[in-house]
């Protein structure tokens, strides 16, 4: 068993980049290009990734941490969210290297401040308490409030960094006072112990254990940006600098899924709180019904690319909260492959990929102080610059799930294990969920006809920034959202593994016994022509 | 059912890849490499390919018979309860396929080398043609039916691009577009079956089982034994003969491949002689444990088999381009390979294949060397007495048109035979030989002898007919007469693997016993198909074969040695209805195209102009936008607002708490 720091190495590694940027920012006179900074960031992000990867072939399930009280957990299902987390941050930091810039925002701070975040995020999807989750929650937003204000001469920047802060707060303070009303009903302050107790139902008062549930599902809501809590959604991602929406579109959707799958699952994973009584999941259902059509809806009437890809992020959370419903077996059948993270997991990659490339394509076109990233800004980017049109041709062709991209295959993913765990239950949420894939396809085509087949504005030329590192950016997430899309098999093994790691670390006994409910009413398969020829391959 | 035991080997992988890498060095840098550097790779890595088969073949031989070599590449997906894997299989019967395709596809490259030195396209040419040969390499060892379909899939495509290579000329390029839309409807059916498979075999689409007793045999058996299984078998099975018949042009899908002759004659001879279109065989021998259990299938089988081989024999009779004639004879020839699986032959029709890739490749190579030495000249009636200008051709030309007669000891002798003799006297358990199969193939191998020493006599004998200016440049080049010599040798004694049975000496027979033997295994009450291996019967059979064949070539040089028939007859009766090729193409246009275009015009303007983009597309968008108009009224860019949407919100979501309750 290595050492407790080596286990925190992607973290301490985070933290150290930060810092380092941090002071070399303070140091170095203001009118030199900090451009470096951010190759040293990645770099960081980078090795960090290797360690996570190392951990992952260490990792026995779980490591136990009892010198932190498990105030962390570090499994399978944190480790890969974590990876996902410094790809997609490391994607979006080259994408800054010549857009700050080109912005007048050259700032070293940026990056210190965007190693914070990372930090954050990945504390609150390792989270095993509300402790580390609360902390780890804040160091990301309270970071992401500063960057989305970075273009400080901008009142666009300004005014959503604002409103992010202030909705934020709110929404904090409705999770604190869900967390204490946990805290309150059962005593406990780890995820396991708050689990343990609402599983033996000893001495609880269930109705203020539901009313602090409510409250987090809420707080979890509005970080996510689901309908009916997005209103900030469109705002914030439309001011902010791009570079910093790629970002929030990237992370804080990992991160906030993340954290919030496992504080439900272990917390609330009891059958009286998924399906019971008063069953979380049913309220998912209907905010992801309301996410889907919501966001799929307004982004039609949207000709601004970041504001389009605002409320495509809506429609987009509401495809991945389908995946929560999705029984997390821990039986080791071949259910178990089906576990909630092969699909919430791979879908988040796909996204994560798809989502840095679209963003940075919308930073690319924002050359020379750009405010507007309407059809103009891109309109025959294809003749311009044939690279970076087939990368946002690549991502919207992902977003909207055409085969060969890693969306479809995320989306596939989702509604199938949907359907294999649960039976027919949710079959109408996912043909709702068809539906709107159906209606998205309208705006993400629209962007690939404006860029393709209009031709460039003459009173107003495309405003490309020319970057080396942005160019390697979006290759490198268009090769691997081609590459995930085609051959899925090793991302989706581990993104299951993943999964099945969170469902066998949470509560013993909560999820099998949710399992058990489930499969009794699942109708058991029809015998086709004879018994299934043995062909378990030997696990990995 | 025997355990088959597997041994993993990496080779494999890298005979596939080989071709993949030469096709993409002369694809992406091939432009800025000088000849010399693209004939390097272009025929470097076949060469190598075949080196490392060789060795392949040599490791398999050395395991006990029922084992077999494998590679898993990687796990393309998994969901549920299907898993593809991308893996690599070489038995027995992979290894026949593999040896000749890339030994002739080898031979075949170094012959491009002089065909086409003068094509500006010479790179873009080797990248296909390596390109080809990968597809057609995954095709063969593909270890279950998905990879194989992408084999199957990439040597359509590499065969459209190669037949509409010089595609500036229309022509040449609309013929691709016919192969490649022909191909299209067997591929159709071939998906089908595959999907109607994947139902039946839970998700496991392996020929042979990781534990070599499951896969898709096991589950052809489990069909058999289940009610009602025999009628899915005979279905799939249909549908999988449907798409042999697309690729392997048979009737009715055969209309492509005598169009294909416009692609440069080498590629000629390596699609359209020798690999691609026996991949239909290949694939039913493939699945000869599941077509063998249906007996409607088999008899289909035979019958369209013995019709093509007919038909396609009486319109080689008459035609006057060289290709075309040598393309008819070999929609033919793949008529005596299917005829040969219907009748239970399956190491006939595979033995059949080996010879017909070694002559037929000759006969293509040596017109492609007469048709360069002419400055492509195609008809044989501007031929003739071309044996001064080109010796070697004519000789090696003259070997393989003894080979595809029938002549003994040439290869197409004993293949052939082999095949006419299951066909007379083979049968199924309880049920009669199909004779009236044996009686149309004997008749189209007499017509084969015929036609093919017609062409002979019509273009190396006589006196030359075309002008002066081409005869005195006409010359054969070295470069490309190695070639034929090498497959001329190998059409004389290919023959000697597959000696009559009474002799005991039939080396294929054995080779292949581990796959095809347990459909005559268990003697004359339990056999599916029982043999009578009768002395007597094979030599009184053999000896009207050789009649058969020595009457068809008497009766060529009869007519066009001793100018009884005039070069070119007459257009009327007969003759005409056989040069139009009894309108076939003439009646699909009819039948087929039309009525599908007008449908597919009357369905554009009705129901895509009207209905889909009138009321769908635009209808919807409107109404979606209406209702996005709505809904942005409440996004005003208050931060008050949103606010109270998240205190409304919570208030909502207690609500439908207690409403749960």
């Amino acid at each position: 068993m290595p050492d407790d720091l080596v286990l925190l190495s992607p973290l301490l590694i985070v933290l150290t980049m930060g810092l380092v940027a941090l002071l070399v920012a303070v140091f170095t006179p203001r009118d030199q290009p900090k451009g470096w900074l951010a190759y040293v960031i990645t770099a960081g992000f980078i090795v960090a990734f290797a360690a996570c990867v190392w951990l992952w072939t260490k990792a026995p399930l779980s490591f136990d941490l009892p010198s932190l009280q498990n105030a962390l957990v570090l499994d399978h299902f944190g480790l890969a969210l974590s990876g996902i987390i410094l790809l997609g941050a490391s994607l979006v930091t080259l994408t800054a290297v010549d857009y700050l810039p080109s912005q007048k925002s050259d700032h070293g701070e940026f990056y210190a401040l965007l190693a914070f975040s990372v930090l954050g995020m990945m504390a609150l999807v390792l989270a095993g308490d509300m402790m580390t989750f609360f902390v780890g929650l804040e160091l990301m937003s309270i970071s992401i409030y500063i960057l989305a204000g970075f273009k400080r001469q901008s009142r666009f920047s300004v005014e959503a960094s604002m409103k992010y802060f202030i909705l934020g707060s709110f929404a904090s303070a409705l999770l604190l006072l869900g967390i204490s009303f946990t805290y309150g009903a059962t005593g406990a302050i780890t995820f396991s112990g708050i689990g343990h107790a609402l599983h033996e139902m000893a001495d609880v008062p269930m109705d203020i254990a539901q009313f602090g549930m409510v409250l987090l599902l809420v707080a979890f809501f509005f970080k996510i940006a689901a309908a009916p809590f997005h209103m900030w959604t469109p705002d914030v991602y439309e001011g902010a600098p791009a570079t910093v929406t790629g970002f929030m579109a990237v992370g804080v959707k990992i991160a906030a899924f993340g954290g919030f799958a496992r504080l439900m699952l272990t917390c609330f994973g009891d059958p009286q709180f998924r399906t019971g009584s008063v069953p979380w999941e049913t309220i998912i259902a209907v905010v992801a019904v309301l996410s889907m059509f919501g966001g799929n809806l307004m982004a039609l009437a949207q000709k601004n690319l970041k504001r389009m890809l605002a409320y495509s992020a809506i429609a987009h959370t509401g495809y991945i909260m389908v995946a929560l419903l999705a029984t997390p077996v821990a039986a080791d059948s071949h259910l178990a492959l089906n576990a909630l993270g092969g699909g919430m997991i791979f879908y988040l990659l796909g996204y994560t990929l798809a989502s840095a490339a679209a963003f940075g394509v919308a930073a690319a076109v924002s050359g020379n102080d750009v405010e507007d990233v309407s059809d103009v800004a891109y309109a025959g980017l294809a003749k311009r610059s044939p690279g970076v049109a087939l990368a946002l041709a690549i991502a919207m062709l992902s977003l909207l799930g055409i085969p060969l991209t890693a969306g479809f295959m995320g989306k596939l993913t989702i509604f199938q294990e949907v359907l294999d765990t649960t039976g027919n239950e949710w079959l109408w949420l996912i043909i709702v969920a068809i539906v709107n894939s159906i209606i998205s396809a309208f705006y993400y085509l629209r962007v690939i006809l404006v860029a393709y087949m209009r031709d460039e504005a003459e009173a107003k030329p495309i405003q490309l920034i020319k970057s080396r590192s942005l160019g390697f950016s979006l290759a490198v997430a268009s090769v691997l959202t081609l590459f995930v899309g085609i051959l899925p098999g090793r991302a989706m093994k581990a993104s299951t593994r993943a999964g099945r790691s969170l469902a066998e670390t949470t509560v013993p006994g909560v999820l099998g016994s949710a399992a058990q409910h489930t499969r009794a009413t699942t109708p058991a398969a029809e015998p086709r022509v004879a018994e299934r020829p043995s062909t378990e391959t030997p696990a990995p | 059912m025997e355990a088959r035991i597997p041994h993993p080997s990496d080779l494999l992988a890298l005979i596939v890849l080989l071709p993949l890498i030469g096709a993409f060095i002369n694809g992406v840098f091939g432009r800025h490499m000088s000849k010399r550097a693209v004939a390097f790779f272009g025929v470097g890595s076949v060469a190598a390919t075949f080196a490392l088969s060789v060795v392949a073949v040599f490791r398999l031989s050395a395991l006990p018979d029922q084992d077999f070599l494998y590679a898993d590449l990687w796990q393309w997906f998994s969901s549920g309860e299907v898993t593809i894997e991308l893996s690599l299989l070489l038995d027995h019967l992979s290894a026949v396929m593999l040896l000749v395709v890339t030994g002739v596809g080898g031979i075949i490259h170094i012959f491009s080398l002089g065909y086409m030195r003068d094509d500006p396209g010479f790179a873009r040419y080797f990248s296909y043609l390596n390109l080809f040969m990968f597809s057609m390499i995954l095709l063969i060892l593909g270890k279950n039916l998905l990879v194989m379909f992408i084999g199957w899939e990439g040597v359509g495509l590499c065969s459209y691009l190669l037949i509409g290579f010089w595609f500036t000329d229309m022509q040449k390029a609309e013929a691709g577009q016919k192969a490649f839309i022909t191909n299209r409807v067997g591929d159709l059916a071939f998906l089908i079956g595959t999907f109607i498979l994947l139902f039946y075999s839970w998700g496991s689409l392996d020929f042979v089982g990781a534990d070599g007793v499951s896969g898709l045999q096991s589950t052809a058996q489990q069909l058999a034994n289940a009610p009602n299984g025999g009628v899915v078998i005979t279905l799939v099975t249909l549908l999988f003969f449907v798409g042999a018949t697309g690729k392997s042009a048979q009737i009715p899908l055969y209309v492509w491949l005598p169009d294909a002759m416009a692609g440069p004659t080498p590629v000629s001879a390596l699609i359209h002689a020798a690999t691609m279109v026996t991949a239909g065989v290949y694939m039913m021998a493939r699945l000869n444990f599941m077509f063998a259990l249906s007996e409607t299938t088999m008899t289909v089988v035979a019958v369209i088999g013995a019709m093509t081989a007919f038909v396609a024999a009486t319109i080689a009779l008459v035609q006057n381009d060289i290709k075309k004639v040598l393309a008819y004879s070999t929609v033919s020839q793949i008529g005596f390979m299917v005829v040969a699986i219907g009748v239970g032959s399956f190491v006939g029709a595979i033995f059949h294949l080996m010879t017909h890739a070694f002559f037929k490749a000759t006969l293509f190579l040596g017109s492609g060397s007469v048709i360069h030495g002419l400055h492509h000249e195609q008809d044989i009636r501007k031929m003739g007495g071309l044996k001064k200008k080109f010796p070697v051709t004519r000789w090696t030309f003259l070997i393989a048109c003894l080979a595809i007669a029938g002549i003994p000891f040439f290869a197409g002798f004993f293949s052939k035979d082999e095949i006419l003799f299951f066909a007379a006297t083979a049968h199924r358990q309880g049920a009669a030989p199909l004779t009236i199969v044996y009686i149309i193939a004997a008749l189209a191998a007499l017509m084969t002898a015929f036609y093919m020493f017609r062409l002979y006599f019509l273009t190396f004998e006589g006196t030359y007919r075309g002008d002066k200016h081409t005869w005195d440049h006409a010359h054969e080049e070295w470069v490309m007469n190695w070639p034929l010599i090498t497959l001329a040798f190998l059409s004389t004694v290919g023959g000697f693997l597959g000696l009559p049975h009474f002799l005991h000496a039939h080396v294929l027979d054995g080779w292949l016993e581990p796959l095809f033997g347990w459909m005559y295994s268990g003697g004359h009450e339990h056999a599916l198909y029982v043999l009578n291996h009768d002395m007597g019967t094979e030599l009184a059979l053999m000896g009207v074969s050789v009649v058969v064949a020595l009457v068809g070539v008497g009766l060529a040089w009869h007519l066009y040695m001793r100018g009884r028939l005039p070069v070119a007859p007459v257009e009327a009766g007969w003759h005409k209805l056989l040069t139009n090729k009894y309108y076939v193409d003439e009646f699909y246009d009819l039948a087929v195209i039309r009525p599908l275009r007008a449908l597919a015009r009357g369905l554009y303007r009705i129901v895509d102009v009207k209905i889909i983009d009138g009321i769908f597309v635009r209808g919807s968008a409107q109404l979606v936008s209406k209702i996005g108009d709505g809904l942005r009224v409440l996004q005003n860019g208050d931060v008050q607002a949103y606010a109270t949407a998240i205190v409304v919100g919570l208030a909502a979501v207690l609500l439908l708490v207690g409403a749960l309750k």
